[in-house]
């Protein structure tokens, strides 16, 4: 197998999950794309030197976790140009798939993943859906590996009694 | 309220939208085309023997006859500025297409080089005329410019040639 097929088959495995810990760097879903794009170029040039195969996932998200904090800089800059626009919310624009999952739970709880504080949301989202251990983790993210537990367990209680506030909340309305 | 474990099970049902069909194409895009410039994919080049001269593997008359026939050949082509390319190593100027036309580089411009010019000696034709055999080398320089992401990319192929151009002075 070639290089590119190599690559292609890394990339429409873990596309969704990049994208998923990218829309955490982002303000917006293209944002997100582009900085998947720019971390697989990253990625391609790193690898380079190494073989040439595809990357194991940790590092693709820490490559993410690099090039978002680049962007984030440019997008402050640009958010204090632009105070006086206001945003129109895109219904489209969600971060787990709204297809598969239409129960009333599943919807809460994509909230409540969107909601959680970016540094257990990067967290929930290596270990959920890249299935990182908490050493790989530790090490994408520059932290001990007992602090991302930590942060994995305290997201985990957190979104669960959001969960049951939200739920609380609309039996009281009906 | 749930369990922390009941909360994994639920959040694994989740599952990560898929890119947009755009960005898909655009990163799959730029795959072919970073791979189509990487060495990685690239078989190794085939080395072919180099050939050796006439006059060094032939018998003297062998040589005698390449270099007459060379001369009269002279004579009868219209005068340009590489009147006698004896040996040409490069057969297709044309820019070889390596990626789909969406993601090719655009060729900028292309540029001939010549280089380490060196006069291995000097012949006479049938008619008098003198000339010098002359081994150099050009390198071809082709600049394309890849309008996704505005790289300057600048390919250079290297050759050796010999020609015979007409002996101006002594």
């Amino acid at each position: 197998m070639s290089a590119a097929q190599n690559w292609q088959q890394w990339f429409d495995e873990n596309g969704p999950r990049l994208l998923l810990f990218a829309r955490g760097w982002s303000i917006s879903r293209e944002g997100a794309e582009d900085l998947v794009q720019e971390t697989m170029l990253r990625m391609w040039h790193y690898q380079a030197e190494r073989g040439g195969q595809p990357p194991d996932l940790a590092l693709a998200f820490s490559t993410i976790r690099f090039c978002g904090l680049n962007q984030k800089r440019t997008d402050t800059r640009r958010k204090k140009r632009e105070e006086s626009i206001i945003y129109l919310n895109d219904f489209e624009d969600v971060w787990l798939d709204p297809a598969l999952e239409d129960d009333e739970e599943a919807i809460m709880l994509r909230e409540a993943v969107q909601r959680l504080a970016p540094k257990l949301r990067d967290v929930i989202t290596m270990k959920i859906w890249g299935n990182l251990t908490f050493q790989e983790i530790a090490t994408a993210l520059g932290i001990p590996a007992n602090t991302c537990a930590s942060r994995y367990r305290y997201a985990l209680i957190h979104l669960s009694e959001e969960l049951q506030t939200v739920k609380e909340g609309r039996h009281e309305i009906a | 309220m749930k369990s922390p474990e009941e909360m994994e099970k639920a959040l694994r049902r989740l599952v990560p939208p898929a890119l947009s069909a755009q960005a898909h194409a655009d990163v799959s895009s730029m795959i072919a085309s970073l791979a189509a410039s990487s060495p990685h994919d690239t078989p190794p080049a085939e080395i072919t023997e180099i050939a050796q001269p006439a006059a060094r593997r032939g018998p003297w008359y062998a040589a005698a006859a390449a270099v007459a026939v060379a001369g009269l050949t002279a004579l009868n082509l219209p005068q340009s500025e590489l009147p006698l390319t004896i040996t040409p190593d490069i057969a297709d100027p044309q820019p070889t297409i390596v990626a789909d036309a969406k993601a090719a580089p655009v060729l900028i411009d292309r540029m001939l080089v010549t280089d380490g010019i060196t006069v291995e000696g000097t012949l006479a034709a049938a008619d008098g005329t003198m000339m010098n055999q002359v081994q150099r080398r050009v390198e071809t320089r082709e600049r394309y410019r890849d309008a996704r992401k505005g790289y300057l990319i600048t390919v250079s192929e290297t050759r050796n040639e010999k020609v015979l151009l007409p002996k101006k002075g002594f």
